[in-house]
């Protein structure tokens, strides 16, 4: 029994990957393809968000002005 | 100079390559007849000339963000061409930085990975160790460092960027300013895991460190092992100029927050009346000139109050503090006041920085760093002598072989800064004395001059090194 518990730890123990050949180049791909996409995205959103902004204040300058002409 | 206009390279002597010039193929750094020199191997030629003709070069050296260097006639040599940039005299590393001195060495880094993009370029290599501080500012001293972007579908040191500069900057903000100190067991730049697991849990509150260093270190370490070779569309420049601005808005906020230190408030501490402290700035300038220095080294300096006070009498001024908040003011007030020959730099007396890397001689030891011609040690003595248990003899014999002049304060047992380090300890330290300092150091040094520091019990000596003596007569 102690031998296969420690044939299975053994196994185990192999199956981690060596610290020696890890890659840290791919998880910064990666997460620069995630990066370019969200703030692409952000871009977006922060430009229509502006586009909503300023056609409501031209809207509500507009109202305004209205106002001011019925004076 | 050659028939071209450019100066040739010197044959004189055997060229010695740079030990640490081994990690970039584009070229090597080599020493010859004492000067510097960069290579530059044909397989960078197209990169190069790019670079120097876009105008990309020209503009970063104007703009001081890159050395400045004069391409030399290497019509003999095995290069494509051949680069003599501006000679330093005095290297520092990125864990003798405080974090204001790190902080700007990242945000010239991305400005120059910005302006690269917008020539076309980007840059290759973000390491720390690129950057030096050159009059008063951070300079990439790299000349081979940028590459075409058309190269590259992405970034290709975002990576180590976050290593060497975002996670050290992002400890030192959140944990502890000391931090910066991981940069010297972690010369490839503070692994992103460590730094993630570090960090306190409100820092994923922010979206900046979020993104960069805590989605960073997971993904790192969940693709690390997968061995799958990543392909995907590239990056445009655009994309690529976002994600560095990104980074760019994230460093730019980050600030420490204040964090008291053993050194914080020295100065208001001291027991120095205003008389007796500018009678001491008078005596200090005095001596500095009269042992001509041209290069200084300030031990001990806290702030750089006295390497600021003799700032017109030398050439260079490395101001040396073990406190990382003292190097940090030392930093900023130079940068406000535009003073460009003082080095601020964290270091430990005690305990000096070793020289580090492959063989241990990539990254060299301070103390083989140059020697100066003047140390100054003022208020130091009591602080190796009896917070460190060191001998004279020792501190005379060490400051010796580093400098050719010395000027240091003596510090004796009566002051009240001295009863403050005897407070709560036995006080073993009969040989305190001035007569012994004097005793010890005359073994080491011929004593020219003592002044006493008037309203005080302190006094100031100015001292040459027998050594250096010595040094001179068999040169």
């Amino acid at each position: 029994m102690r031998w296969i518990i420690a044939v299975l730890a053994m196994l185990l123990a192999l199956s981690q990957p060596a610290y020696a050949y890890l890659d840290p180049g791919t998880g910064s791909f990666i997460l620069q393809m995630i990066l370019a996409g969200a703030l692409a995205a952000g871009a977006s959103v922060k430009l229509f968000w502006h586009r909503i902004k300023s056609a409501c204040l031209r809207l509500l300058s507009g109202s305004s002005q209205g106002v001011h002409d019925r004076k | 100079m050659t028939a071209a206009g450019r100066p040739a390279l010197s044959v004189s002597m055997a060229p010695e390559r740079e030990f640490s010039s081994f990690r970039d193929p584009a070229g090597e750094l080599f020493w010859q007849a004492g000067a510097i020199y960069r290579g530059i191997n044909r397989c960078y030629e197209r990169q190069f000339r790019t670079a120097l003709q876009s105008g990309l070069l020209e503009g970063c050296v104007a703009d001081r963000l890159l050395l400045p260097f004069e391409v030399v006639d290497a019509a003999h040599s095995r290069y494509v061409a051949l680069l003599k940039p501006r000679q330093l005299s005095f290297i520092s590393y990125p864990y003798e930085w405080s974090f204001d001195q790190l902080k700007d060495a990242a945000i010239v880094t991305l400005e120059l990975h910005l302006r690269a993009l917008r020539h076309g370029m980007l840059l290759k290599d973000a390491s720390a160790f690129n950057i030096q501080m050159v009059d008063g500012r951070p300079c990439l001293i790299d000349h081979l460092s940028f590459d075409l972007a058309s190269e590259h579908s992405v970034w290709p040191a975002y990576g180590q960027f976050c290593r060497h500069f975002l996670a050290p900057l992002a400890l030192m903000a959140y944990v502890d300013l000391g931090l910066g100190r991981l940069l010297q067991t972690h010369i490839d730049g503070v692994p992103l895991d460590l730094a993630a697991r570090l960090l306190p849990r409100r820092t994923r509150l922010r979206p900046g460190l979020l993104m960069h260093l805590h989605l960073h270190a997971r993904l790192v370490h969940k693709h690390g092992s997968s061995g799958r070779k990543v392909a995907a569309r590239p990056l445009s420049p655009e994309s690529m100029a976002a994600i560095a601005s990104s980074l760019l808005a994230l460093i730019e906020k980050l600030s420490p927050r204040r964090q008291a230190t053993e050194w914080s408030s020295y100065y208001s501490d001291t027991n120095y009346s205003a008389a007796a402290f500018s009678a001491k700035e008078r005596t200090v300038r005095e001596l500095v000139q009269a042992s001509a220095a041209r290069t200084v080294w300030d031990i001990g300096a806290n702030d750089g109050h006295f390497s600021r006070v003799i700032r017109d009498l030398a050439d260079e001024i490395v101001s040396i503090d073990v406190d990382p908040r003292a190097v940090n003011s030392n930093y900023l007030q130079c940068r406000r006041n535009d003073i460009r020959n003082i080095v601020p730099l964290l270091a430990d007396i005690n305990n000096p920085t070793p020289a580090l890397g492959f063989a241990n001689r990539e990254r060299r030891a301070l103390c083989e760093r140059g020697r100066p011609d003047l140390i100054l040690a003022l208020a130091l003595v009591h602080h190796l002598a009896i917070s460190n248990n060191l001998p004279f003899a020792y501190i005379a014999e060490f400051l010796a072989a580093q400098c050719r002049s010395l000027v240091i304060e003596f510090v004796p047992k009566s002051d009240s800064q001295v009863q403050r380090l005897l407070l709560n300890r036995r006080d073993i330290f009969d040989d305190y004395t001035e007569e012994h300092f004097r005793e010890a150091f005359s073994a080491a040094f011929a004593i020219l001059e003592r002044r006493a520091i008037p309203s005080s019990d302190r006094s100031l000596y100015l001292m040459r090194s027998k050594a250096s003596e010595q040094r001179s007569k068999n040169r």
